[in-house]
């Protein structure tokens, strides 16, 4: 078309993305480290489904129709960049092709094709999408002026090519082809324009103009598109729209091996940490770079605050809002963060002790202004948070929101000492006599009496280990819980022991609610009890004593084989070590808790359980599996007030009831609580029972 | 020589609280010199109950700058009454403001500081004080080898004799130098002159047996004979039936009166881990197989509008 034109074109938009994008990756490299090389294949396999496949946005069924006219638009891009690559190319030297995509080989007529029909699909997707902001309007999604324009530009560039070559079909079909117009032409494939059916269609309703117009809607609709394409390509990285840039990496390096980034094991001995207050997060710059990429990657979507347990009952926790929040201090920083970031690198160098004490003095006026907790986010949006990770199993592009809310929390309570008060006595209780609810270390075992429960001490050649936790061993209601297993277990012959009182809370919800020196200090006691006796297998009916034991006492040096009740019992079933008849549970439904099935993939194996012990049929709720909906008293929250809005567990025993079952199974003692309480709420504990698996298996057992 | 004591008055509301007589009528009978320090405003009236409390010497701080408790300015009250009486202990009664006023003034004269006290000895001399330790498990007994110590009585651990009587020695204090760093303007309590659950030697609270606003009128009207202090459990908040300020367990209000009684109460664990330090405990339940049943001393299995009115007439009988 025109080289010298093309040519400057491509070279100032490059230089002001390439400016951009200089300085937005210069403010990640100046936050904390991150590990994100290892694991590759599985990497791979992350970005071919989530990203590639679009598995968050077509694999919801209670989003598809917006998630199918996004993977459209997506894999439309993905096939019109090799059209640009080739339009760019034009501009240079009229008729360009890429080599095997010319017209005299199948693949480029195919190629044509395909292209062809996947404009015509976009364009139509872009009028869906316009349609559902406009009229529709999901509750989800904030309107905003950015999400039209760039409907608008997509369009634009969809319609210019269409035009494009619409006219220039009109120029060879009808205008006899002035000027020699390169066009596909095969002996055996026909015209180029017999495989484009939607440019001819685009041709159609300009082939009233004259051959002049005609040409010169071709040269305007080539360089329409092609400004129209490096304008967004600079708009991007402006917006929410980044994520087109930054999703596929962002989900490339999301956390592998578990659900999301693993609490980090501060150095609590650390004095330098204490004193440069670094110890959880308290300021923008204390972010790791992939934290910033998640915030640059958030399209504010929405999805995950309709899923969030907190939102829908009313909380002030806005996972999008608190991003875009997150976001903008961050930018608002970015100048700051990298100097630091230079600054804290010379103060590793520094020897000089004044040159060491200006540095840090230097480092200190470098901070925000702002606190991130309190002037950037609000306290009780912070604690609001259950840590249920409904959030993260939705996100499209992978953005991993809870890790973040615990290192604020653990900056909260370890540097700014400021956390619900409600959580001292449960904390306090922890600490002297380890367990929350601060009864008697010496009435843990009570609940096994006349059971004929032996304690490692007694006798430490056991197979397995049965961890009780402080709910089965102090809490009346999952006291029976514990019973039940124990009954199982017995029945099965199952070699197994408990530790009495040497067993201690293992800390979890200390290290959810940020108080990483109270979880340190319980975990590191209970690994040297369970080294002391060689634990190898421990069972557990806590799925939050599972998740510490098998996650978080490995980074201490624990290493354990540990398995829920419910896996376990589903291994006797197999094993025909147990057999199960239902007797009359009627119908019975399963309320997943976050941390099995979420955190620990365990999903089938206690469907499976009440599959076998219910003669009144399996109905699963509409909220369930990966997408199951919090009790309300994960990360904490069972230890502290639930004064706004709805109740998380009204909210949920509501969608039992209105499930019409006679018994809801569960798998975790919090859960049990805040179920049965939310029926006893709702005056419905008569109608509709909360039993543990445990306690459905014993009585169901033949 | 005699051993000197010098015991912090805990006035409340213009009264003197029994903690007083208390912990002089002990230090009469350890045998040592007595003397008291009041600290308030408008102190005329309660100079005379000082001296029939058993104090030998009476030290009275008394301004108008000193209506509303403040840390600092109460230690310094303390500090020179003791700089003037020169006492080897000083002792507080168990309360929010015992426990502020006790560190800083034992910093002041660098003296020991031992809180929790249950119970003061002397022999030869020597001082040996009891303390419980690990929630209770463990008694110990401390021989204090410091020259002067503070101390914190628990609530309840003396007795006062009665008519020990002293004799009026009154010595006025010079009012102290405002708090340099804050100064109290007004307390506000949502307890509206209602009994504070945290110091109330009696608690009633009611549960969701309870069921609705006739049930919850029925306890309070026991609470009010008892002039107890007025608690819930979580269920009747939420219900709307009950503050939050009321609300007994693990996230609210933890007591532990004389006497705790239960009505309606199923006794969640939420629940007992804001009262189980009880000394008594009297529950009245419907169900015989509540959990409250299990921690309870006294179980009264029935309905609460037939076993409350039973129980009041019963008080009221007692009482006259």
């Amino acid at each position: 078309m025109n080289p010298l034109l093309t040519a400057l074109l491509i070279i100032v938009a490059l230089t002001v993305f390439g400016r951009t994008m200089v300085r937005k990756i210069r403010l990640l490299k100046a936050l904390q480290p991150a590990d994100r090389t290892d694991h590759l294949k599985q990497r791979l396999i992350n970005t071919l489904f989530l990203a590639v496949g679009q598995k968050r946005l077509v694999g919801r069924l209670k989003e598809r129709s917006s998630g199918i006219m996004h993977a459209f638009i997506f894999w439309g891009f993905c096939v019109l960049l090799i059209r640009s690559v080739t339009l760019y190319a034009q501009g240079f030297q009229e008729g360009y092709h890429l080599p095997f995509l010319g017209g005299d080989t199948l693949l480029g007529y195919l190629y044509t094709d395909l292209k062809d029909i996947t404009e015509g699909l976009v364009l139509l997707m872009v009028v869906w999408a316009s349609f559902r902001r406009a009229v529709l309007k999901p509750k989800r999604m904030p309107n905003t002026f950015e999400a039209y324009l760039i409907l608008a530009l997509i369009g634009l560039l969809m319609v210019s090519d269409l035009l494009h070559d619409g006219a220039r079909f009109n120029l060879v079909q009808f205008h006899g082809n002035p000027g020699g117009i390169p066009f596909f032409d095969h002996p055996r494939y026909g015209s180029e324009f017999l495989w484009t059916p939607v440019s001819r269609g685009a041709g159609i309703l300009i082939s009233g103009l004259s051959a002049e117009s005609n040409a010169a809607i071709r040269v305007l609709m080539f360089w329409i598109h092609i400004c129209t394409q490096l304008v967004f390509l600079n708009l991007l990285p402006f917006g929410k729209h980044f994520h087109v840039i930054t999703a596929l990496p962002n989900v490339f390096l999301k956390s592998v091996g578990y659900p999301h980034e693993a609490p980090r094991l501060l150095d609590l001995e650390d004095e330098a940490a204490w004193e440069a207050e670094s110890l959880g997060i308290n300021h923008i710059h204390q972010l790791n770079w992939k934290q910033g990429l998640d915030l640059y990657t958030c399209t504010e979507c929405g999805r995950c605050k309709d899923v969030c347990p907190t939102h829908v009952t009313e909380k002030p926790l806005n996972l999008h809002a608190f991003n875009d929040l997150l976001k903008h201090e961050l930018l608002e920083n970015a100048r700051n963060i990298v100097a630091r970031a230079r600054l804290s690198a010379r103060l590793k160098q520094a020897e000089d002790p004044g040159q060491i004490e200006s540095i840090r003095k230097t480092l200190f006026t470098l901070n925000s202004q702002r606190r991130l907790i309190g002037d950037v986010i609000a306290e009780e949006t912070l604690w609001a948070c259950t840590t249920c990770r409904a959030c993260e199993e939705v996100c499209p592009v992978a953005i991993e929101h809870v890790p973040r809310i615990i290192a604020m929390r653990q900056g909260q309570t370890l540097m700014a000492e400021a956390y619900p008060s409600e959580l001292n006595p449960a904390l306090k209780g922890l600490e002297r006599n380890g367990n929350p609810w601060g009864i008697g270390y010496d009435k843990r075992a009570d609940w096994a009496e006349g059971l004929g429960v032996r304690t490692l001490a007694e006798d430490p050649e056991v197979d397995y280990l049965f961890w009780v936790g402080c709910a089965g061993s102090f809490d009346d209601r999952s006291k029976k819980v514990s019973r039940s297993l124990v009954g199982i277990l017995q029945n099965a012959n199952i070699r197994f022991a408990i530790l009495g009182v040497e067993e201690k809370c293992t800390g979890d919800f200390a290290r959810r609610v940020g108080n990483e020196m109270l979880f340190q200090m319980m975990a590191r006691e209970n690994i040297q009890t369970l080294n002391r006796y060689k634990v190898k297998k421990i069972i557990t009916a806590c799925p939050h004593c599972l998740n510490a034991l098998k996650h978080d006492y490995p980074q201490l040096g624990g290493n354990y084989e540990v398995i829920h009740h419910a896996e376990f019992i589903h291994r006797l079933v197999n094993e025909g070590k147990i057999r199960l008849s239902p007797s009359g549970e009627g119908a019975l439904t399963y309320h997943d808790p976050c941390y099995l099935g979420r955190y620990n993939d365990i999903f089938d194996q206690p469907r499976s359980i009440l599959r076998a012990v219910s003669n009144g049929g399996f109905k699963e709720l509409d909220r369930h599996g990966r997408e199951s909906f919090c009790c309300g008293a994960g990360g904490g929250r069972m230890w502290m007030e639930e004064t706004i809005g709805k109740r998380i567990n009204i909210e949920r025993a509501e969608e039992i009831v209105a499930r019409r079952v006679a018994t809801v199974a569960v798998a975790c003692p919090f859960c049990l609580t805040m179920i049965e309480d939310g029926m006893k709420d709702l005056g419905r504990e008569a109608q509709v029972r909360t039993l543990d698996i445990a306690e459905l298996v014993e009585k169901n057992m033949a | 020589m005699t051993t000197k004591v010098l015991v912090v008055a805990d006035i409340k509301h213009g009264k003197l609280k029994s903690s007083t007589p208390e912990l002089l009528s002990k230090a009469r009978a350890i045998g040592a010199e007595t003397a008291v320090v009041a600290i308030g405003s408008h102190m005329e009236s309660l100079i005379p109950r000082l001296a029939d409390a058993g104090a030998d010497t009476q030290y009275v701080a008394d301004d108008p700058g000193l209506e509303l408790f403040s840390a600092g300015p109460w230690a310094s009250c303390v500090a020179e009454a003791a700089g003037r009486f020169a006492p080897d202990m000083i002792w507080f009664g168990f309360s929010e403001s015992g426990k502020a006023v006790a560190p800083r003034v034992a910093a002041r004269l660098d003296a020991a500081c031992a809180t929790d006290i249950t119970d003061v000895k002397l022999e030869d001399g020597r001082v040996e004080i009891t303390r419980p330790a690990i929630t209770n498990k463990v008694i110990q007994r401390v021989q204090v080898n410091a020259a002067k110590l503070v101390a914190v009585v628990r609530a309840g651990a003396f007795e006062a004799t009665q008519g020990i009587g002293g004799t009026q020695n009154v010595v006025m204090l010079s009012p102290p130098a405002p708090d340099a760093g804050a100064v109290i303007k007004e307390i506000v309590s949502d307890a509206g002159g209602e009994i504070d659950l945290a110091d109330a030697g009696i608690v009633v609270s009611v549960g969701r047996g309870v069921k609705d606003q006739a049930g919850v009128a029925l306890a309070k009207q026991l609470a009010d004979d008892l002039t107890a202090g007025f608690g819930s459990s979580r269920a009747m908040v939420d219900a709307g039936f009950m503050p939050h300020s009321k609300q007994v367990g693990q996230t609210g209000k933890i007591v532990a009166p004389n006497l705790y009684i239960a009505i309606g109460i199923s006794g969640a664990i939420q629940h007992l881990a804001g009262m189980k330090g009880s000394k008594v405990i009297l529950a009245v339940n419907k169900d015989p197989e509540a959990p409250i049943f299990s921690v309870a001393d006294y179980g009264i299995v029935g309905d609460l509008f037939e076993v409350v009115p039973i129980l009041r007439e019963e008080i009221k009988k007692i009482r006259s």
